[in-house]
């Protein structure tokens, strides 16, 4: 059912046709009581009117008014930096419910990503999108506090890891500042994998917040002055070396040195 | 390969080799006084040393005599009268000690007696095993602190978070540290000492009990704690049993309580010894 | 003229003048593998003197300090003084770097090299009788040099290399009785016990580094003594040696092999970096990170730690820790393997008599199949020890790739050692008739079609 699933609903050409008979049937079929309950529910914001991407893409799973159907979790607090993290890299949308998200590039330009973002902000009270300014962080402070709380995962060096059951916990070259400091507020339950847990201001304050983004910012381009970074796998890259390279150089010149009779 | 052009060829490129090690060498040099830079160093040196090597080997294999020559190889074995000969001559001298016996006795009650003496400075090394593996310094009352000495308050821990702790004054004990995590409460099954910290958190001893590697990833949705060397995995909502990897044994659970501030204490030390397995671990 | 004066002075004191005599003249064959022991003796001159030049900035102290110096992600960290001391050679030394990376490659080609040395003592029977003592001090060099790299790698205290302490100490606390003391004898008590960094420097700087020294001598004065093997060929015998002489071409083309290893090892240590422990970070208690790998040379033993099952024996309190199998039986065994070899090779072939002519390994295929299978198995078990790097790099779960290593350590070196054995049999069976019907040809008799 799943595979057909993805094949009739969710394939591109379908998609404004499938979209179009869900938009229909969900309007006819809703009643005062689903929509009061939407508006009733709302914490302090007015929840705003969802904008036409989400209708189209994001609804199917997620619901009209993000309050969450059987194919996906309902998107009440889970804030706006959520929602930035995961439409800015390219997580959501997602094909199905399946597979995790992965990095890629954004489905949406900067100014429907901004129309949704307020749209599922307005729908809770999760973590706004932070103001960050990496600068003010201390380096040192934030090696040290990266070293305690994301090498473990993510690699001292910053590579990322396997996580255990299955989850990698990605590479943090090439990620912004943006990214790495709302994926620390949201943790794993927005980056839906589930495994990163979550470094809000209950675990770093302020000062430590920006240390650690100044730190994660120093290792896109980290020192690297001992020569060729070997993508940074460390022993097992420069075994390989050792293996592939440097002992096969060495029996060439031996071979050229000595007899081979 | 002698006569023909690569004899001729040979000297000019061997030469040519040694000219350009020197030219490592002087580069070396150069790279050096200009401040160093480790790239441009490596290079020189393979530059140096390498135009000495294919210098030295070309000149060895087309210039130089290489036979084959021939070089016989004696017997090992030596004759058998030789042979006699040495055994005879232990024999002579070990009759000295055939025949004083008991001096033979006593020397060899002297040195036994030295060889145990020499085991002393040995024992100098370190201290008796003892209770150390035992115990660690948690106890009854002591505040649990971050890494910073920071206490912790029992609520101001968000579902999900994985914190590592220490006994308050003790931020850099190896053996007391210990992770505390908040899980989700539909979510436990274990059962669990203590009733007197709140249902949902849990602190267990970090030190993965396979081979010590230090337990400081949390997976929030499964509520496993991983350990990163052997990928050993525990469920952290079932007293750290094991459910994957090498593991053998569950990490020892500390007890909490909350104080009447709301800091989280330890309500004694861990049941059990903390990391990896050793002889008499079960006999405590 | 300079030389005959040497000669006269040296020999008035020395009477060396026969001695040199016989050395410049000895003969030495040749074949390019009997030149890997050499790679090996040249790496450890190298870690003689780029291991002394380190020696001079490193302080084996674990007490901490705060760091000034002119790394800046580093600046006002708290770190031990070796791991800052490290960081001085790295960025205030200079040529510290390199040396130190130099330092490091060469250990990693030291292990490398013993072991294709071994690998071709192994396979051409060079162990068999006399040089058993010699192939005992061999196995010795290599788990010196094996120890050495460990205790060596892990001095600065970064947190990748400090994970190597932990499971040297889980190690050595899981043999059964002795587990405890030993531990807090060699450690000086706990795991963090501030002792352990001086006693591995002293360890992995004096007393090893003389003891592989000895061994080198000996090694070396035994092969001086037996004189070298040789493969057949023409005019080879059992009784001779043929090859160049040590003056001059011999001796050329040692020196230039010499040059040849400090070449490649001076152009990894400047060209590609290794170990660079200012981005592993200064270890502390409480520092994770993963992956963590050992250098090449102890992959088998991670990998036989992550791949081994999860069993303990528990029996009346007492246990055997689930470590003790992968990581002390397992090396106590191959270890045994080794140094027994030759003594259980001579007891089954029924072949006690002295050997100085070289066999292949088509000559032997059951000794060759062997060597290849458990070349295999510990192949296996080093690849093993990247399973987490691979689930990373293919997004592959990495108990699943874990399972995957656990069947191909049992399976593969089997299915490789029997078709190597198959193969080089077949080998050796179309050569031998080969030659008999080449002998038949000879004799007069029918010609053979090849």
């Amino acid at each position: 059912m799943r595979g057909w699933c993805r094949v009739v609903f969710c394939r591109g050409l379908l998609y404004p046709v499938w979209a179009w008979f869900a938009l229909s049937s969900l309007l006819l079929a809703s009643s005062p009581a689903h929509a009061g309950t939407a508006t009733t529910n709302q914490s302090p914001q007015q929840a705003a009117q969802a904008p036409q991407p989400y209708l189209r893409d994001c609804a199917w799973c997620h619901g009209p008014a993000g309050e969450g159907t059987n194919r996906g979790p309902t998107l009440r607090d889970v804030g706006a930096a959520s929602a930035d993290f995961n439409l800015r890299t390219g997580r959501m949308p997602i094909d199905s419910a399946d597979e995790p998200p992965r990095r890629s590039e954004p489905a949406y330009s900067a100014g429907e990503i901004e129309q949704m973002v307020a749209f599922i902000g307005s729908l809770g009270s999760g973590p706004e999108i932070p103001s960050i300014d990496p600068q003010r962080g201390d380096l040192g402070l934030g090696a040290e506090l990266y070293r305690d709380n994301c090498a473990a995962c993510h690699s001292v060096t910053g590579v990322g890891g396997a996580v255990p059951q299955g989850n990698i916990a990605p590479t943090l070259v090439g990620v912004s500042s943006l990214d790495v400091a709302e994926a620390m507020l949201i943790g794993g339950e927005g980056t839906f994998t589930g495994s990163m847990p979550v470094f809000g201001p209950d675990v770093f304050d302020d000062h430590e917040f920006h240390s650690v983004l100044r730190y994660v910012e120093y290792l896109q381009s980290p020192e690297h002055r001992g020569g060729a970074p070997l993508g940074r796998t460390g022993p097992v890259g420069e075994g390989m070396v050792l293996l592939g390279m440097a002992l096969p150089a060495l029996l060439l010149f031996m071979f050229w040195a000595g007899s081979r009779k | 390969m002698k006569g023909g052009p690569a004899e001729e060829r040979a000297p000019r490129l061997i030469a040519l080799s040694f000219l350009v090690s020197a030219l490592g060498s002087a580069g070396l040099g150069i790279v050096y006084l200009a401040g160093g830079h480790t790239q441009a160093e490596g290079l020189m040196v393979g530059i140096a040393f390498g135009g000495l090597a294919f210098g030295l080997v070309a000149w060895s294999k087309y210039l130089m005599p290489n036979g084959p020559f021939v070089e016989e190889r004696d017997s090992l074995s030596s004759e058998d009268h030789e042979r006699e000969k040495v055994a005879a001559d232990f024999a002579r001298g070990g009759r000295q000690i055939g025949r004083r016996r008991f001096l033979g006795w006593s020397l060899a009650a002297a040195m036994g007696a030295l060889g145990v003496a020499m085991l002393f400075p040995v024992r100098s090394l370190g201290s008796r095993p003892g209770r150390d593996l035992f115990e660690t310094a948690w106890a009854d009352g002591i505040r649990l602190v971050t890494s910073d000495g920071e206490p912790v308050r029992a609520d101001e821990l968000a579902v999900g978070t994985l914190l590592s702790v220490f006994p308050e004054g003790r931020t850099n004990d190896a053996d007391a540290q210990a992770v505390l995590v908040r899980l989700r409460i539909d979510r436990r099954t274990g059962g669990r000492p203590g009733a007197q910290a709140p249902e949902d958190l849990v602190a267990y001893s970090k030190i993965c009990t396979h081979a010590g590697c230090l337990v400081g990833l949390y997976d929030p949705r499964s509520q496993n704690l991983l350990c990163p060397c052997h990928q050993g995995a525990f469920d952290a909502a079932d007293g750290a049993r094991p459910i994957a990897g090498p593991v053998t044994r569950r990490l020892p659970e500390l007890p909490l309580r909350v104080d009447g501030q709301g800091f989280l204490r330890a309500a004694g030390d861990f049941p059990e010894p903390v990391g990896v397995g050793f002889w008499n671990r079960g006999r405590s | 003229m300079i030389a005959r004066r040497v000669v006269r002075w040296l020999d008035d004191r020395l009477a060396a003048a026969p001695f040199a005599h016989t050395t410049l003249n000895r003969v030495f064959p040749d074949h390019f593998s009997f030149l890997l022991g050499e790679v090996a003796l040249y790496c450890f001159i190298v870690l003689l003197a780029t291991g002394t030049f380190l020696a001079m900035f490193f302080e084996p102290s674990v007490s901490e300090v705060v760091y000034q110096g002119s790394y800046e992600p580093l600046r006002g960290v708290t770190m031990s003084r070796a791991y800052a001391s490290v960081l001085d050679i790295s960025f205030e030394v200079r040529l510290g770097l390199l040396i130190r990376q130099m330092h490091h490659w060469a250990s990693l080609l030291f292990a490398g090299s013993i072991l294709l040395h071994l690998a071709r003592i192994f396979f051409t029977g060079a162990f068999r009788r006399p040089r058993e003592i010699n192939w005992l001090v061999g196995v010795g060099l290599l788990v010196l040099g094996l120890f050495n790299g460990w205790a060596g790698y892990l001095l600065p205290g970064d947190t990748l290399h400090g994970t190597g302490l932990r499971l040297g100490y889980a190690i050595a606390l899981s043999v059964p009785v002795i587990g405890p003391w030993l531990v807090f004898l060699l450690f000086g008590g706990e795991y963090q016990s501030p002792q352990i960094l001086s006693r591995l420097f002293v360890a992995h700087v004096y007393i090893v580094p003389l003891m592989i020294l000895g061994l080198i001598s000996v090694h070396m004065a035994i092969l001086w003594r037996q004189k070298h093997t040789q493969f057949r060929g023409p005019g080879r015998t059992q009784t001779n040696v043929v090859g160049e002489k040590m003056w001059p071409a011999y001796a050329a083309k040692a020196g230039g092999l010499f040059f040849a290893v400090v070449a490649v090892v001076g152009l990894l240590g400047g060209l590609v970096q290794i170990s660079p422990v200012w981005l592993y970070l200064p270890d502390t208690p409480a520092a994770v990170t993963s992956p963590a790998q050992p250098d090449w040379y102890f992959g088998w033993l991670d990998g036989a730690l992550r791949v081994f099952p999860a069993w303990e024996i528990q029996a009346f309190g007492f246990e055997i820790p689930a470590v003790f199998f992968p990581g002390v039986l397992l090396p106590t065994l191959s270890v045994l393997l080794l140094v027994m070899w030759p003594f259980l090779e001579a007891r089954f072939s029924k072949d006690t008599g002295p050997h100085h002519l070289l066999e292949r390994p088509r000559d032997r295929p059951l000794r060759s199949a062997i060597g290849v299978g458990l070349i295999t198995f510990y192949g296996v078990l080093l690849a093993a020890a990247g399973n987490d790097v691979y689930a990373r790099t293919f997004s592959v779960p990495v108990l699943q790739v874990t399972n995957v290593f656990r069947v191909l350590t049992l399976v593969l070196p089997v299915v490789i050692g029997f078709a190597t054995f198959r193969m080089l049999r077949s080998l050796r069976d179309r050569e031998i008739s080969r030659m008999s019907e080449g002998a038949v040809a000879v004799a007069g008799g029918a010609g053979s079609d090849d």
